[in-house]
């Protein structure tokens, strides 16, 4: 069923996990955790992306069972068929939600922060158009782009860090040490969303050439992000301080935008940054379009997938240009993370469930 | 499969080719300087025949929400008077006195509203991404800062290490200046806290960003304090700011006080009384300077303790009879003589932040938010007026490490 030329290296596989989590939140994502958490904002953005870590085990635990299947497939085997089908039919919503999200995220920033003028609509379905090509071309070629993306994207992260440390001042993070719980665990849902994109494991395993060390693998790919997201938190309370992360836009970007080239030699690094983070974005957009067009044809049972990317690229288009205004996208976005993590936690509980009854049961017969 | 990647080959092409953002360098006005005062041009009801308008004439706007509250200049650099540009095209001019930019002022209420109506006067698209420095005037800086900032924060072309300067009213003399050395008076305002590594008597770290985090925090801070003449700008002591807003502010000597208590010092000059002779003096060249401040709560009284230690190279003597051996003992005495005078400057500033303006410009709310977290909470609602009566005491030790080219 599948071609040879269609699998995945353990390599690969990180790098597409990696390059699906790692997409438009990064910019937003110290607003996000300083909005959900406060002062707590460092320890729930690493508390969540460590329960993104766990989902992400559980997810590839459950695929090394059914190393040749989707979880569409086995769903259908471990659920019977009609709940099986629901429960595709539920991850396709949200996959094709998400996929829009983001790409009406990533255009709305792009606009704000370079493109003034050009009509959002063009910002849209350029992107969308870029990524349905990739997508025609198949996993392994996601793959492929992931892994070669996926150095300039987390350099672009670590040098946004790294530089921003000469900007670091250790009394605006002092309270953030010694913070309440209760916000801590309040905000862990809203960080939890940033992590999304582990998803893709679901869909993935059965293109994988070895299922040895997919464990490791699997918490390589989510453990990069939770360590440079938490680092990305970390030095924006350090350098802006946390009232300043809440009240701005993109606070990732005016923390390049601060960074000093000693002697002055070189400023608005942030320029640089968003350029590289549009990578991101568009790897974790196709990823996401790609996903949505497999779970399409896999509930369906068929083989081709390609027709379905034509016909979802409208869909998408459509529900992106919806939301009218910032602050509606922000509650769409919100709502939409919530879903997913819903659909993600519902999905692993229930397949866990019926796989232990069903042992137990074989061991009673 | 083939024709369909053709044919979004030839879309792609189609749509990513050509830009909307697109704007030619030489079609916009690179803003240097900024200068805000209080609405003051006066308005003239009749029409004048126009051998008779002048530059205040223009800068008036027809608004539909009140009066005008603010005058906003702006400067633009006279691209073609720019010394490069005329060497290459052989003219001579430029320099010698003459303004190498344009001053622009334009009244209205709020900033944007501003820019735009003074696209009505310029042929270039006005740009802020260049902008060096902006400079408030005392009485704006006195009805507060943190009501007319939000334009330069929200705009994405503004950056957030534009330097802020408040000056005395008008402030857009300040933009008038004609520099000698350099070619724009907001870019040599942009170069002035350079030498703060020298000079410690200037206000550094002022940039918009870090004056904003103030705000937000509620800290109290300072902004350099600058006065010109017709070609010369100078910065001149500190403007202090409690809650956002102007009240008062301190000399040069308590800049360096400042400077020194919060850590910020990076190098400047100390001068003492020499010990062996009362007429003469010492003078030491410090290097490098560290400050740790330790907030001590005994009971309910809080009591803050200010350790400096300074380094620096003995440099300069004043006074008759020449000392023919730096002994150890001299070098000892020297060091306490230094660290007295520090001692008596920084009690001085603290003594006049504390009684006369009431303004935590140590910023020790935020250390003792840090640090006492659990004092801190209790108090912060009386901090104003707990502050004035803490017990601050400044312990230094002053080390001298090197003595010049003579022994």
């Amino acid at each position: 069923m599948i071609k040879r030329s269609d699998r995945l290296s353990n390599y690969q596989y990180s790098a597409l996990i990696i390059s699906t989590i790692i997409g438009v939140v990064v910019i937003g994502l110290p607003r996000l955790a300083g909005k959900a958490a406060g002062k707590g904002a460092l320890l729930a953005t690493f508390l969540g992306g460590i329960l993104a870590v766990i989902m992400a085990a559980l997810i590839a635990l459950l695929g090394r069972r059914y190393k040749d299947k989707t979880i569409i497939e086995y769903s259908v085997i471990l659920l019977g068929k009609i709940p099986g089908k629901l429960m595709g039919a539920l991850i396709l919503l949200y996959f094709v939600l998400a996929t829009s999200i983001i790409l009406r995220s990533f255009s709305d920033a792009l606009k704000g922060l370079l493109l003034k003028n050009t009509p959002l609509e063009i910002i849209m379905i350029t992107m969308l158009l870029t990524s349905i090509y990739l997508a025609l071309n198949g996993v392994s070629t996601i793959a492929k782009l992931s892994e070669l993306f996926l150095p300039i994207i987390v350099l672009s992260l670590l040098l946004v860090i790294g530089l921003s440390i000469s900007n670091f001042d250790y009394i605006r993070f002092m309270p953030v040490l010694t913070p309440a719980m209760i916000p801590v665990v309040k905000g862990i849902p809203d960080l939890m969303t940033a992590f999304q994109g582990y998803e893709i494991i679901f869909l993935v395993i059965p293109f994988m050439y070895s299922h040895k060390k997919i464990i490791p693998f699997t918490i390589l790919g989510v453990g990069i992000p939770v360590i440079l997201y938490t680092l990305l938190v970390g030095i924006s309370v350090g350098v802006l301080g946390l009232k300043a992360i809440e009240q701005l836009n993109y606070p990732a970007v005016t923390l390049a935008e601060k960074i000093n080239f000693p002697g002055g030699f070189a400023e608005r690094f942030d320029i640089f940054f968003v350029f590289l983070w549009i990578l991101a974005a568009f790897s974790s957009q196709a990823n996401f379009f790609y996903m949505a067009s497999l779970t399409t044809v896999r509930i369906f049972g068929l083989t081709n997938y390609q027709p379905f990317i034509y016909l979802l690229a409208p869909i998408v288009y459509i529900l992106a240009i919806l939301p009218q205004n910032l602050i509606e996208m922000q509650a769409v976005t919100k709502y939409t993370g919530y879903m997913g993590i819903g659909i993600s936690i519902l999905t692993v509980a229930l397949l866990l469930l019926t796989l232990a009854s069903k042992k137990g049961r074989s061991r009673d017969v | 499969m083939i024709r369909s990647t053709w044919f979004l080959i030839i879309i792609c092409l189609l749509i990513c080719t050509g830009c909307w953002d697109r704007k030619n360098i030489e079609d916009r006005g690179y803003i240097l300087g900024i200068a805000i005062d209080a609405h003051s041009l006066e308005k003239d009801a009749e029409q004048k025949p126009p051998d008779k308008m002048k530059e205040t004439d223009f800068g008036r706007i027809d608004m539909t929400t009140g009066k005008p509250e603010y005058d906003m200049t702006v400067q633009l650099p006279i691209v073609k008077k720019s010394p490069t540009v005329s060497a290459s095209g052989g003219g001579g001019e430029g320099g010698g006195g003459e303004s190498m930019s344009w001053q622009i002022t334009q009244s209205g209420d709020s900033f944007l509203s501003m820019e735009r109506e003074m696209e009505s006067r310029v042929s270039l698209t006005l740009f802020y991404e260049h902008l060096q420095a902006i400079i408030i005037s005392d009485d704006i800086a006195r009805a507060g800062l943190d009501k007319m900032i939000d334009f330069f924060l929200r705009d994405r072309e503004m950056r957030s290490n534009v330097g802020l300067f408040v000056a005395a009213t008008p402030a857009k003399n300040l933009l008038e200046v004609i520099p000698r050395v350099e070619d724009h008076s907001a870019t040599y305002l942009h170069e002035l806290p350079t030498n703060s590594e020298r000079n410690s008597r200037v206000v550094y770290k002022s940039g918009l960003g870090e004056t904003v985090i103030c705000i937000r925090e509620g800290n109290d801070f300072v902004l350099p304090w600058i006065e010109a003449t017709k070609d010369e700008i100078k910065m001149k002591g500190g403007a202090l700011f409690k809650k956002g807003k102007m009240i008062g502010r301190a000399d040069e000597v308590d800049i360096e006080s400042i400077n020194l208590i919060r850590n910020m010092y990076r190098g400047g000059v100390v001068v003492a009384r020499r010990p062996d002779d009362k007429t003469g003096l010492i003078v030491m060249d410090v290097f490098g300077a560290k400050t740790k401040i330790k907030p001590i709560i005994q009971g309910d009284e809080l009591k803050v303790d200010v350790y400096i230690s300074i380094r620096g190279q003995y440099a300069e003597q004043i006074g008759s009879g020449g000392i023919d051996d730096l002994s150890d003992k001299f070098i000892e005495q020297c060091e306490r003589a230094f660290s007295n005078e520090i001692e008596k400057q920084c009690n001085r500033t603290i003594r006049k932040m504390q009684k006369e303006y009431n303004i935590d410009v140590f910023q020790l709310n935020k250390l003792l938010r840090t640090q006492k977290p659990g004092y801190w909470h209790e108090i912060k609602e009386d901090w104003d007026r707990i502050y004035p009566d803490v017990e601050i005491n400044v312990h230094v030790k002053s080390d001298v490490r090197l003595v010049g080219n003579k022994k």
